[in-house]
């Protein structure tokens, strides 16, 4: 008979309730997880203030506007930042405002690429006229203190390498000043550095910011501020955004599983805490 | 003052870069020779100056009243010059990390340490990645372009995906194992991770979705109470933790740039 690690007693249920294999755990995760992406869940969902609040900035920029979109994510975070990048470039580019892509992150400059490639073929969108992609930039700090004073001096070239200065998408820009918004999709703490050095230049700017779910509370504090205008909370925020822009995506599609994940993380904490109540109430 | 330099820096037609550039080239070696033959002692001093001018100058160019016509101050013009030199300091930190990768690896395979072949995969890696990277930057090889999309997108990033769903794993586990009502501050934060957990998935939304929208009664539906705990509860110990970092960093950042800074990396022999 089963006992319990270091005594000679029999395990009970209660015990047992404490101890479930992990490899147990893993499987019903992957369960949970996988279902539902063949399966779809249909649940409300409420849209958030945080979320409003970052679409709502979005269409107060007059048509026409220029909007910095910079991606500082790589493969770790896809599932939580990439639906956030395409829902927010669906946005700006349904508005019809410039958009300039970059990157801190050398993942991030490519998957940012390849969904602004996208979306800009659904809106038909032309490259170097109506939007840029300003490639990957190492040493963030640096590239910001730069670009609020010169933006055509610190990208001078796209991510080609070809020049930006005579891009149509170019014209009309010379510092912060001319910037409408700047929206950091991230996996970091880059929004500190934004706040820092690039959002006080322009008091018209907005910043909105789309971390991954596990760094939105932190954010709260400069959303209260004014400091960011907006915030999309990971893959929920990202659901709720392609809901306020009408559009489907893998944000929407990862809710069931996303959903199903937490329940069983909440079941597995009521089941151990239940043995553990039990067992403490036996021995006293 | 600043003229000759801001003219160095400047862009220089395509006749002439190659010149300028090979020179670069040259003096960043001698300079590099004569840093790594400098004494010992006389390098803390040098660093120490090096660091002090570099805050100096983004401190200045920060405090110094601009002029109201032109929005600058004397400085403002060579921010940019400045971040270029930046871009250049991080490709060189770059440099001294595969130096040292080499270094430590290829000593691992020439003793053939215990795991030799961990680091026999991880040259080859680079190596591949390097080599196929610049192949398909610079050259027309088509062949190279697709070995590169299969490294880069095939590999690279979905193995770095891989590693952190792994993390959704562990937090399952750890939080299961971990969590237990031992006190009344474990239940209330589990009481508060539950309430933000459920306002944070549609389905937490459904539990109270019967409750009205608007009114009194709307507080209690679970994403309003989520909303609540993170915008004012979390929100106000956040700021205080904020505010004590920001006054820690600006003490750090006074005796770093000053080198008054001591210990680990500070006081050792270099």
């Amino acid at each position: 008979m089963a006992t319990t690690p270091g005594t000679s007693a029999p395990r009970d249920i209660w015990d047992r309730l404490q101890a479930i294999d992990r490899r147990v755990l893993y499987v019903l995760l992957l369960v949970v997880i996988i279902l539902p992406l063949f399966v779809p869940i249909r649940l409300p969902m409420v849209t958030m203030p945080s979320t409003q609040k970052l679409y709502q900035a979005v269409e107060s920029i007059p048509e026409g506007g220029y909007v910095i979109v910079s991606t500082t994510w790589s493969g770790g975070t896809r599932a939580e930042n990439m639906p956030q990048t395409e829902a927010i470039l669906r946005h700006l580019m349904k508005r019809r405002l410039r958009v300039a892509v970059f990157s801190f992150d050398q993942q991030g400059s490519q998957f940012s690429y390849n969904i602004a490639s996208r979306v800009a073929r659904d809106f038909g969108y032309e490259y170097g006229k109506d939007w840029v992609h300003w490639g990957f930039r190492p040493v963030a700090g640096v590239v910001m203190k730069s670009l609020v004073r010169d933006i055509p001096g610190t990208f001078t070239t796209d991510r080609d390498g070809k020049p930006t200065k005579d891009m149509p998408v170019m014209q009309g820009i010379k510092d912060i000043k001319d910037v409408d918004a700047i929206v950091e999709i991230a996996a970091s703490g880059i929004y500190m550095d934004w706040i820092g050095l690039v959002v006080g230049a322009n008091p018209k700017l907005k910043f909105g910011f789309c971390p991954t779910a596990v760094m939105a509370p932190e954010t709260y504090p400069y959303m209260d501020s004014g400091q960011i205008v907006g915030i999309m909370e990971g893959m929920r925020g990202a659901a709720e955004y392609e809901q306020l822009v009408n559009t489907v995506g893998l944000a929407t599609k990862g809710m069931g599983s996303i959903s199903l994940a937490h329940v069983l993380i909440m079941l597995l904490i009521i089941v151990g805490n239940v043995g553990y109540i039990v067992t403490r109430a036996r021995r006293s | 003052m600043f003229e000759p330099i801001a003219r160095f820096f400047s862009a220089k037609p395509p006749e002439v870069l190659p010149y300028y550039v090979a020179g670069a080239v040259l003096f960043s070696i001698l300079m590099i020779f004569v840093l790594i033959n400098l004494p010992s002692r006389a390098r803390k001093p040098l660093i120490a100056l090096v660091t002090f001018l570099a805050g100096l100058f983004y401190a200045t160019e920060f405090f110094f009243p601009i002029d109201r016509a032109t929005n600058k101050n004397f400085l403002t013009d060579y921010l940019v010059p400045a971040s270029k030199l930046g871009s250049l300091l991080g490709g060189m930190t770059l440099t001294l990390g595969i130096l040292s990768l080499l270094r430590v690896h290829g000593r691992n395979i020439a003793r053939l340490r215990a795991g030799w072949y961990n680091s026999v995969a991880l040259l080859v890696a680079m190596v591949s990645m390097v080599t196929f990277g610049l192949m398909d930057k610079y050259g027309a090889n088509d062949g190279a372009k697709k070995v590169f999309n299969v490294l880069f997108e095939g590999m690279l990033i979905n193995m770095d995906a891989t590693m952190f769903s792994l993390i959704a794993f562990y937090i399952v586990s750890a939080s299961y194992r971990a969590f237990r009502i031992r006190s009344i501050e474990a239940t209330i934060l589990m009481v508060t991770a539950f309430l933000v957990m459920l306002g944070q998935v549609p389905v937490g939304n459904a539990l109270t979705d019967w409750l009205p929208q608007d009114g009194t009664f709307a507080s209690l539906r679970v994403e309003n109470i989520k909303q609540w705990i993170l915008s004012q509860v979390n929100a106000a110990a956040l700021r205080a933790i904020a505010f004590g970092l920001g006054v820690g960093g600006l003490a750090i950042s006074l005796r770093i740039w000053l080198s008054l800074e001591r210990g680990a990396y500070f006081e050792k022999e270099i």
